[in-house]
């Protein structure tokens, strides 16, 4: 029985290679950043072995693209779903590595226990995007969590830095409690911890254990939106947002966004979730008007660039539930999107850390006042990412909420879907405002002295590249998007 | 006190469950009604032992001896230790502005909690009996089970929580520790222990 | 069983209002560990149920993880404490929508 799988499909260590591979370079990191502690020589060598790290991970993944396989009694289960969502969070945390290259001065102290908190992260990532069991999905949520707690209090002699901490964590640990009440409901309605053999009450077919069923989908529901901050359960965001140094904020919308749509994707389209999938849909469906429409009408009122991005984060996790909820196309979409939003979302952070390098951390929207006539090139970054925000056809943005909602029309969600895009409209609003505030005259004012870094140029020429490309010549990666999600879709389509 | 089924009488058995229940939750009313954190702390105590008198009762001895070893002995301890550290430190731990919930908010709320559950428990009436364990625990092929399952059906979940306890290692120390190179020493505060990070670390060490 | 199961949804409940109502830090992690320990409780339960030892198992790891979520909350809260003075949410005041 094990034979064939070994000759055919990836050796069990392959599966688990990635993850294993960014642990031993945390560890590397952390034995290094005791060696010249705090000097410049420090940070650069230690950022170096990250990045190659992530670099390594990325390739491991590579290797998986196409070549689906399960190992560890079916903890790691290694499909294309795992696999891109994997290499998209690898690819964040990798660009936003590559972002603080050149400038790593300010981050004076804990700038190993940052890199290495990062890369734990990351590996806690891979392992929800790889989960074949309740049990492993729960564990990377949770190391990826606790990691999040301790880098959203990196700057821990800033007030605001501990306690969006604090907040982030006291709701992300009741947030743990919910996943872990539910993985035992789970547990008990169908007698399994696999995921794809979460069926219900196989075992006792004679007994009903729909209670069960539904008080175990609840708890899960109730965490997982906290987890990808959906509205009720969304106060944490804005706070641990603003509260972490701004590349680590990068890292959270990103990398750690798609981890939480990875878990509840692979949830909700379990046999169990199917079972009662026209319940989950009602509930989600509620939830998602209410993410887009708060997130996008407070968004409106923030002078903290960091927190309206937080509230557009929100906003953006909204049309992303729509995906969701449509299983004929939906789950492709999700993926689609969130290529297609995390550039994005690096890149307009990276313009904010880029802008404050030299001076201190600047976060205010009146900070970009004036920016693209003293650096065009910047300006015209930032006003890729914003349009790609918005939804603006030749950005990846455009695909991405086309994709989405269609999905969301052609499952009967028409209603939700011109929701989406009203608020997508008054969403121009703020973004747009950014724009504008860049291109008035402004007092002459230096953000940054010096030439852009090759790191910074890399990372804003590539997200603004792979925007461009998602939008012009989608094909390719769309496709390979609605491939990878085709299973889960089959799963409630039959 | 292991080989509980047939040495002691059923009814005996059901009654320490239920007084058992009733204590776990008397410990976890006081936690959310105690005025003072060290109240609280030791209404988890309270709690944590009466839910492991329940594990013994469930058949599962070795869930509850690790429940007394790490909750007992390491969660409630770091509490203590905290409450101390912060109440040492000027007394300044129970300044709480809106004071403790007050008894009939905490009543109420939880009655409509436990309606909800109850309204389920409804449905659950026709919850099967209790299979007999494949193994009995109690038996060291029991605990030989529990090992066996853990480091095969859950090796990738047991590495897991070794990289969790890494990374929350390095966040507590981190976060908890005074003064790093390279940074400013806050003026206003006076100079906290250092063992926070210790102990931080101690619990993470211990916890498996 | 179902006995076992209500005793787990009441200590939850009690948990999270605990969570929701307290405003002293170290109460509400405190609330989250009742939290945790009615979710490991309810695995015991189900595995008693079924006979079968994963509940148990997981049950045990996530003993582990209840206690590294607990030392990463102290650490911050000692590290709020030494910024504020005191563990109190409501001193939580520098980040307003």
């Amino acid at each position: 029985m094990l034979a064939p799988t070994f000759l055919t499909g990836p050796a069990p260590l392959e599966l688990a290679l990635a993850p294993l591979v960014l642990v031993i370079t945390a560890c590397v990191v952390l034995a290094a950043a005791l060696f010249r502690r705090g000097s410049e020589e420090e940070r650069l060598v230690t950022l170096l072995v990250a990045l190659g790290g992530c670099a390594m991970a990325f390739l491991a993944l590579l290797q998986l693209l196409d070549r689906p396989g399960e190992a560890f009694a079916g903890e790691i289960q290694a499909d294309n779903f795992g696999v891109y969502t994997g290499l998209l969070a690898t690819v964040a945390t990798g660009l936003v590595l590559l972002g603080v290259l050149g400038h790593t001065r300010r981050y004076g102290a804990g700038w190993g226990e940052a890199l290495s908190l990062m890369l734990l992260s990351l590996a806690g990532i891979l392992l929800v995007c790889m989960a074949g069991g309740l049990l492993a999905l729960f564990l990377g949520i949770e190391i990826l969590s606790v990691a999040a707690y301790g880098l959203t209090a990196l700057t821990r002699r800033r007030g605001r830095s501990v306690e969006g901490a604090l907040r982030y964590l006291i709701l992300g640990a009741m947030a743990s409690a919910f996943l872990l009440m539910g993985i035992a409901f789970a547990y008990g309605a169908t007698g399994t911890t696999s995921i794809a053999a979460l069926a219900p009450a196989q075992k006792l077919a004679h007994l009903d254990l729909t209670a069960l069923e539904l008080l175990a989908l609840g708890f899960l529901l109730v965490g997982l939106g906290f987890k990808i901050g959906a509205v009720p359960f969304h106060t944490w965001v804005p706070d641990a947002y603003e509260g972490a140094p701004t590349p680590i904020t990068g890292f959270m919308a990103s990398a750690v966004k798609v981890a939480a749509f990875a878990a509840i994707l692979r949830l909700v389209y379990t046999p169990l979730g199917t079972a009662h999938l026209a319940g989950l849909q009602n509930v989600l469906g509620v939830l998602a008007a209410l993410t887009m429409v708060l997130g996008n009408l407070v968004a409106l009122v923030q002078t903290n660039f960091k927190r309206m991005l937080a509230y557009s984060s929100i906003a953006h996790t909204g049309y992303m539930l729509l995906g969701v909820i449509s299983p004929a196309g939906g789950p492709g979409a999700v993926l689609f999107y969130l290529a297609a939003y995390v550039p994005a979302v690096i890149g307009a952070f990276m313009v904010l850390v880029i802008i404050g390098r030299d001076t201190e951390d600047l976060e205010e929207l009146g900070d970009l006042r004036g920016l693209a006539r003293e650096h065009p090139a910047l300006g015209l970054a930032m006003v890729v990412f914003m349009l790609s925000f918005i939804g603006v056809p030749v950005t990846g943005g455009f695909t991405a909420k086309l994709a989405v909602f269609s999905a969301a029309v052609d499952n009967g969600y028409v209603l939700l879907a011109v929701l989406g895009i009203v608020m997508s409209v008054v969403s121009v609003a703020y973004y747009l405002n950014v724009v504008r505030l860049m291109y008035i005259p402004a007092a002459q004012r230096s953000w940054y002295r010096g030439p852009a870094r090759i790191g910074e140029r890399a990372i804003l020429a590539t997200a603004v590249v792979v925007l461009l490309v998602l939008g012009l010549v989608p094909g390719e990666v769309l496709e390979g998007a609605l491939d990878a999600a085709r299973p889960l879709e089959l799963l409630a389509l039959k | 006190m292991i080989v509980l089924e047939g040495s002691i009488p059923a009814a005996l058995t059901s009654l320490l469950s239920v007084v058992a229940g009733l204590g776990a939750i008397a410990g976890a009313l006081v936690v959310v009604t105690a005025p003072r954190a060290f109240r609280a702390v030791m209404g988890l105590l309270i709690t944590v032992v009466c839910l492991s008198i329940e594990y013994v009762l469930l058949a599962a001895p070795v869930i509850a001896f690790i429940q007394i070893l790490v909750y007992a002995g390491a969660v409630v301890v770091l509490f203590l230790f905290v409450v101390m550290l912060l109440d040492l430190d000027g007394s300044r731990a129970e300044s709480s502005s809106r004071g403790p919930v007050r008894w009939e908010w905490a009543i109420g709320g939880t009655a409509a909690f436990f309606m909800i559950g109850v309204c389920g428990i409804y449905y659950l009436a026709k919850l099967p009996a209790p299979a007999a364990p494949a193994v009995s625990e109690a038996t060291p092929d029991g605990v030989q089970a529990i090992g066996v399952t853990l480091l095969r059906d859950y090796l990738v979940s047991f590495e897991a929580v070794a990289v969790f306890l890494l990374a929350a290692a390095v966040a507590a120390i981190y976060v908890a520790h005074a003064h790093g190179r390279g940074e400013k020493a806050d003026p206003a505060e006076p100079d906290p222990a250092p063992e926070a990070g210790a102990a931080g670390a101690a619990a993470g060490k211990e916890a498996p | 069983m179902s006995g076992y199961l209500a005793l787990s949804l009441a200590l939850f409940s009690i948990g999270a209002l605990g969570v929701v109502l307290r405003r002293n830090l170290l109460v509400m992690l405190i609330s989250i560990e009742v939290m945790l320990n009615a979710a490991i409780l309810a695995l015991v339960v189900f595995s008693r149920m079924y006979g079968s030892v994963d509940g148990r198992v997981m049950g045990i790891l996530a003993i582990a993880v209840a206690a590294g979520e607990v030392a990463v909350g102290l650490a911050l809260v000692i590290a709020f404490v030494r910024l504020r003075g005191r563990p109190d949410a409501t001193a939580m005041d520098l980040l307003k929508w």
